[in-house]
Order: C-alpha cells, then structure tokens, then sequence
C-alpha cells in the first residue's frame, strides 16, 4: 500500500515521502467549485528541483494505480535533501483565466463548456453533451462561468488521467463501505447545523430590449477592449471600428468615434420550495444562477431540497480506502451505530501506507440523478380541450396567458401650414410672393396593447388526470373615431383557464415570457405603430426638405414627388411705358408623406407654357387656360398686370394597420400613423419699371386647393390566449413542436 | 577458528565478532503518523515496514591490532549513519544502521600495548528492510 509521485520523469517513493496531503472536495449542491490541492516532501539529491514550471504535472499513484493529476504551483527546499511541493487540480488554471460570458439562446452544453474550459480540453458526458442552456454569464473566472453550468446541468467536475477534464454525473451507487474499524476515535464527531426551512431560486430570462445605451465615446490611440456592465446588443460603431464582440465585450481599434448598442431586458422570477419545519426559519436564496428557466426550476428545486434536507454530517478521520469526494459511502455512525448511508463532501487526507483522511460525509445525503424532473415535453393549448396527464407523470408546470390586448388606433396626418407672404417694394420695382413652407406633420401610430398576464403553477398530478383548458379570446384593436385628434384603446384579451387556474391571478412580464424550449417570446407587448410620414416641404431659403422614409422590415414607402425647380417661368416682358417690365416665377411643389403601406401623394406638377409677351398680346401661348394649376397669367393689352399662382402639395398617404397578431398573449399592433400633406411650393412676381412711372400691378394667388393629411389606421386585434403545459419523460420521443 | 570481519561502509575490518556472547538479531515492525484506535477499540496499523537491527560483540584479531582500533574509530566516529553488512537469515543484510551506543573494557597493558575488551555494540536499522507490498526477500 505505497504512494508513489511521478514529477518530470522521476518517481519519488513512498520512502522518500516524509510528508504528504492531499485534499479533494465536491460541492454538492454544484453551486462551486472548490480547489483541490496535493503536497507532499521529498528527498531528493537533484538541485535543480527548484528549476519548475507552474503548472507542471505531477501523478500521484497509490499501488501503481492513477488517483490523481495536479499542478505544481510552488516549491520550497526545506533542508539538505528535502523539498515540499505544493500543487493544484486543474481548476486551479480556470480560476486564473478569465471568460468573457456572453447571452446564450438555447446553446449546447458541450459547446458553453469548451468555450469556457479553453484551451484545456474537456469531454462532456452524454447525459449533458446535447443539453440546451438559455441565459447570461458575465465576464468572471472560468471557474466561476463554469460552476453556473455545472449547477445548472447538475453536473460535476472529474479530471481524466491524462490530465482533461470531464463533465459527468456523480454515480449515485455506493463506492464504499466504512466500519467502525476503519474510523478513528480521536476526533469523530456529527454536526448539526441550523435548518434550512425555505429555498427560494430565482429563474432568469434574458430579451433583447429597445432602450440604447452609450458604451464609449472619445479616442483611443490603440486597440481596445470595452468591458460592458451588462450584457448588450446591436453594437453600432461611428468612426471606430468593431474588431470583435461579444454581449460583454468589444474590442475596437484605434479612432475616435462613439459606440452604442441595446441593452437586455432581464426579468426574474422566483419559485421556492419548503425543505423542513423549524422554530426558526432559515431560507436559502439562490439568485445568482442566470443559466436558470423555467425549465429547469423545478428539477433544481428538487435538488437543492434534497441537498439541503441533509445537512447533518459525520466528520472522522477513517482510514481512506478508495473512496473520494462526491462519493456514495456507507459508514459507521459513530454514536448510533447503526450503518448509515451518506456523500462525501471533502476528504483531507494525510499520505502514508495508511491513508487517515479527515472526511465530511452528508448523512442520508445521495447525488441526484441530474435529468430526472427536467422538463423536456411542452403542449400549446391554444384550443379548449380538455388536458389529460399523460402516463408516468406526476409533475406539471402549467403557463397560463391571457389573450393580448387590441393595439391603439392612430391619428392622421396634418395639413401642411399654409404659405407666408414674401412682398417687398422699391422706388423701381415691386415684388409679390407667396413661400411655402415645411410639410405637414405625420400621424402619431398608436400603441401596441398590453400583454395579457402570465399565470405559472406548479402541479402534483396523477397520470389520467383532466384539467379543462379554454384559451382566452384575443382584444379587438381600436377603432378610429370620430374625434380624429384621439388615440383609441383596443380591448382587452380575455383570460385563459387551466383546471381551475386562471390567468387573472397571473402577472405581467414586461419584456414577455420566453418558451425555453423553443426560445419563442410570447405574453409581450404589442409592436407599437408607424408614425406617419412627414410631408416634404421648404426651409426658410425655400430649400427642399425631403419628408421622410416609412421602412419596415423590407418595406419602404415614400413621401410623393416633389417637384423643385422653377417649373414655369415667364421671360420679361416687353417695356411698357405705363408698366415697366414683369418677370413671374412659379417654382416647386412638395409631396406628400408617406404612411405604412401606401407612398405620398405627388406635389401637384404645373403645367408649362412658355412664350413672351413681345407684343403684349393677351391671347398669345404664354396665356395660361383658366384650368391650368401653377400658371402665371397676363391681364389686358398692353400689359399692365401679370399674376402667378401658387403650386400645393401632395396629399399624404393613409395607413394601413398591420395584421392582426398570432403570437399567444402578446398585445396587438397599434394603428399606423398617415402621412402629413406636403408643403406648398412657392410663386413670386416682379414688376420694374422707370422712376416717375406708375408700375403695373403684380399679383401671386393662392392655390386653387389645399393638401390634406393621410389617414391613420385602426389598431390591430391582439394575439389569441393559451396554455403551456409542461411535463417530463424519459423516454426518446419527441415532444410536441411550437408554432 | 577464523574470525569473521566486519564491512561497514565499504572497508572490510579485520576484527572479530563474538558468537559467546552471539550476536543478536532483533526485528521491530514500525507504524507510520497515521496509527490510532478505532472507534471498535482496534488498532487502525499504519505499517511503515519491518526493520531488522543487531547488537553484537566485537574481539580484536591479533594479526590486525591496527584494524580493531580503526573499526572503534569508525563505528564512534559522530556520523548519522554506517552502511554495515550483518548475517540474516543463510545470507547477510546490507543497511543503514544508525549506532545508538557502544561500550569496552580496558584490561590493563601487555607488552605495552593496552589491552581492550569486549566491545558490544547497538545498531539500529534507519529504513525498514522490509516494507508493505514489497518483496519478501529480507
């Protein structure tokens, strides 16, 4: 029964041991993970011993087999011949790196768990390998990210003898057998610590929200990595680049610029279990395992319950026979007698030919089979039915969600504001002109409707049991009424029943409530609707001001044709001693904005006659007809008048509302705002003439009509109410897939 | 009757070793840090190995007076340890024996020389010869 140490080659005896210890531990709650550390002296005549590596190998064997791997950490010579060594297990070199986290959307353990154990390589048990994880890590150890997985797989932490690590469930069978024989007496003892009476977890769930936050704004002269609070996403980058990123992280180059991105809604949820009765309560809150959903609460419940329902522990020094931490023992209870059954948490032993380990064993304690009660099956009731319990179940968890509520309608487009006069006059001349301005304003959409509440219960069930189920009706959208300056709500959904479980007694989940299985968002706010367009209209120098794009999606609508040049002018006209000369410009014209599902109308386009007036003859071609639009005219012979008159928008477009939702309890879309009338264009007219001589008579009209807003839409009914029912089975069937 | 040398450390001394009084072998089987009692009131052994030490009386060897006087030299001499070969069992036993003491007797002069005596000395194996799971051949 020797100990033998293999470093760099050389293999040191037990008879050059004189002293060694090894400790190994296992949370086994999975909520940590704990370093396990070998050290031992020996007496060696190679100096050069000093001359290590951290992290170099060692193996420890006991009778020629492999009990473990560790990593040199530090070595002292303590005498003449002799060195002390003092290693690690592998999870030590996790602690020291670090992981940058990230939000994972149904992602498999094996891939979270190689990227976080990287470069070290890893191997994952099949039971876990395929296993789906939704949530947030942060940036943290790798250690700490990896003891998150662990806990939410239930999973633990092996090093391989060729040094890997491995991923598996701890064996529930009895590794070994403790006789009062094998139990020192100096020191045994059993603790009783305080009850836990109450666990509380709490279940997270992570969705991509709208609210913008700046993550860095400036220069940096080399690249950098930007470390995020929280997690984000959507990075858009101006004037710097994104070389990489990630939820927590990007690393951008050297510039000046500024980076944003969005941020997550995070909503929690918590779920508790009674473990036992106590004078005192005692709860243990769980609340920091962001890999936790729903699916899974229920299961982890299940074990914290049992873990923390056995926490009475024999502590003893035994002489060690192959068993190790997280392993199943029998033991002498060293004041009952009787044989009981419990885990070892830790064992710190003292090397010799008889190991003394001085280990802490969970009395009544036993690992839990790690996939049992993980809910793998979902029904969407979304019809009324009635529910029966399939064979061999006996836990459900039932999501029961109102229907949503109808969006809000949305307001109509303005009128353009109307044209300002533009007349000005000198000794030789005198102007008259009338400027357009700025378009009118697009509707206001209306908001989407609210979700419908979310009821979850956890069920004990019989196999053959029925619960009645009647999905709620979804809200019908509002209606626009006759006062066009109002918002009109939709209704409200009507609530869903399970059994005799309603919705009604649900909350609200703000950013909505995420289907683990599918990763879908369901009981979510209803889109809010487009704001209508704006019409184009004229600045203050009468420039163009294009009204705006509606973009959704692969949609684009666009504001009308405008039409901005001087389309129709009139040359001077010949002197007349009466008048002088005239010159008349009548010049753009703006379209209207454009709306969900329609473009603006066009600006109205002027028809152009071009000619002089030489001869000041009232019938020749530059004498626009009485229906023309946009026309500049001359009145009587000789001319002694002339007038123009001023080109309007475009009306602007009225929405359409979107189609009624379908996804179960979100609210419905709200109206879609019309688009604002476009502006009007603009006309002047100039007449000079001689000092001393009376001048003609200038005129601009208004238009022969007026542009006017779109209308908006109704909002849209909201989603339909339903029912998810849980369960598990252990069988390979497929579970009922989502819509 | 010859006399039988001794080898310690490597140098054969031409001294002879007494078989009236005979040289005594005795074996100690030595526990390691982790002995106790168990909670039954057994003993929880944490055997180190069997160590095998010798006590024996040493003459003189007329022919080699020098050798007597070295090998006393020696086996005093303030040093952790001898490597001395002793008989066991039909062969002999090479070890690391550590001399706990040693006494003689002065028998006055003779041809003006000092006669010495019965010299008996302890030695003390400092590793099992023998050790768990090892080979049987000590």
């Amino acid at each position: 029964m020797a100990n033998t140490v293999t470093y760099r080659g050389v293999t040191y005896p037990q008879a050059d041991m004189t002293v060694g210890s090894q400790y190994d531990v296992q949370a086994l709650d999975n909520r940590r993970l704990e370093v396990g550390n070998f050290s031992f002296e020996i007496q060696s005549d190679d100096p050069t011993i000093v001359d290590f590596t951290r992290n170099e190998p060692l193996i420890y064997n006991r009778d020629g087999v492999t009990v473990g791997i560790y990593y040199v950490q530090n070595i002292k010579r303590t005498g003449t011949r002799s060195y002390r060594l003092d290693a690690t297990t592998r999870l030590d070199i996790l602690l020291g790196a670090q992981h940058m986290g990230g939000i994972y959307d149904a992602a498999t353990a094996s891939e979270v768990i190689t990227d976080i154990c990287s470069p070290i390589p890893v191997t994952v048990d099949k039971a876990f390998a395929t296993e789906k994880l939704s949530g947030y890590l942060p940036i943290a150890s790798k250690r700490d990210n990896l003891a998150k997985v662990l806990f939410r797989l239930g999973a633990a932490l092996k090093t391989k003898v060729d040094g890997s690590l491995h991923v598996t469930a701890l064996s529930r069978r009895v590794k070994a057998t403790i006789p009062a024989t094998l139990i020192y007496q100096d020191d045994a003892n059993v603790d009783y610590p305080d009850k836990v009476t109450r666990v509380i977890l709490t279940e997270h769930q992570y969705i991509q929200g709208d609210e913008t936050v700046n993550l860095f704004e400036g220069s940096t002269t080399e690249q950098t990595t930007l470390k995020f609070t929280e997690p984000v996403h959507d990075l858009v980058a101006i004037g710097i680049t994104v070389v990489e990123s990630g939820a927590n992280y990007a690393v951008i180059s050297a510039g000046t610029g500024t980076l944003t991105g969005k941020k997550y809604i995070h909503q929690t949820r918590e779920v508790s279990r009674e473990v036992q009765p106590a004078p005192t309560e005692k709860v243990e809150n769980v609340d920091d395992q962001t890999l936790v959903t729903i699916l899974e609460s229920s299961a982890i419940l299940d074990r914290l319950e049992q873990y923390y329902l056995h926490q009475d522990r024999i502590q003893a020094s035994v002489a060690r026979q192959n068993e190790a931490a997280g392993d199943v023992v029998t033991i002498h209870h060293p004041y009952t007698g009787e044989t009981t059954e419990g885990t070892i948490e830790s064992l710190d032993a003292e090397l010799s030919y008889t190991i003394k380990a001085r280990e802490s064993i969970l009395i009544g304690f036993r690992p839990f089979d790690p996939n049992a009660g993980v809910f793998n099956r979902v029904e969407l009731i979304d019809t009324e039915k009635d529910f029966v319990v399939p064979e061999n179940v006996y836990k459900l968890r039932a999501v029961i969600i109102q229907a949503g509520q109808g969006g809000e309608s949305a307001l109509d487009g303005s009128t353009a504001p109307r044209e300002r006069e533009a007349n000005s006059s000198t000794s030789t001349s005198k102007t008259v002109g009338k400027m357009g301005q700025g378009g009118g304003e697009g509707g206001e959409a209306g908001e989407g409707g609210s979700p419908g509440k979310v009821l979850i219960v956890d069920l004990d069930v019989t196999p053959g049991q029925i619960f009645h189920s009647v999905p709620g009706v979804r809200g019908e959208g509002g209606k626009r009424g006759t006062d066009r300056t109002v918002h009109y709500p939709g209704t409200e959904g009507t609530h869903s029943t399970f059994g005799t479980y309603s919705s009604e007694d649900g909350v609200l989940f703000p950013g909505g409530w995420v289907e683990a299985l599918s990763g879908k968002i369901y009981a979510s706010p209803g889109r809010n609707g487009i704001k209508g367009g704006t019409g184009s209209g004229l600045d203050d120098q009468t420039h163009l001001v294009p009204g705006n794009s509606i973009v959704d999606g692969e949609d684009t609508y666009l504001p009308g044709e405008s039409f901005r040049e001087s389309l129709g002018s009139m040359d001077e006209g010949t002197y007349n001693k009466d008048s002088g000369y005239f010159t008349a410009t009548v010049a753009g014209s703006n379209g209207g904005g454009a709306a969900y599902g329609a473009n603006g109308q066009p600006g109205q386009a002027p028809v152009v006659r071009r000619g002089t007036g030489a001869n000041n003859n009232p019938d020749s071609d530059i004498k626009f007809q009485g229906g023309d639009i946009g026309h500049i005219g001359v009145w009587l012979t000789p001319v002694r008048m002339m007038y123009g008159r001023l080109l309007t928008g475009g009306n602007g477009a009225s929405a359409i509302p979107f189609p009624a939702e379908t996804t179960v309890g979100r609210g419905g879309p709200g109206g879609n705002g019309g688009g604002g009338a476009g502006g009007y264009g603009c006309v002047s007219v100039q007449n000079r003439f001689a000092t001393g001589i009376t001048g003609g008579s200038p005129e601009v009209w208004g238009p022969y009509s007026f542009p006017s807003g779109g209308a908006g839409s109704d909002g849209s009914d909201g989603g339909p109410g339903g029912i998810f029912v849980y369960w598990h089975e252990d069988d390979e069937t497929e579970g009922v897939s989502l819509p | 009757m010859g006399r039988t040398p001794i080898v310690m450390d490597g140098v054969t001394y031409h001294v002879g070793i007494l078989f009236d009084p005979p040289l005594e072998e005795s074996f100690r089987i030595e526990d390691g840090p982790n002995v106790g009692v168990s909670l039954a009131g057994t003993d929880i052994r944490d055997i180190v190995g069997t160590y095998y030490d010798h006590t024996l009386y040493v003459e003189q060897d007329p022919a080699y007076p020098q050798d007597y006087t070295a090998f006393y030299q020696a086996i005093s001499a303030p040093v952790p340890s001898h490597t001395v070969v002793m008989p066991h069992n039909d062969g002999d036993i090479t070890y690391s024996a550590k001399v706990l003491s040693g006494t003689r007797e002065y028998h006055g002069r003779l041809s003006g020389r000092r006669i010495w005596k019965g010299l008996k000395i302890q030695l003390k194996a400092t590793a099992p010869q023998r050790v768990p799971g090892g080979d049987d051949n000590g």
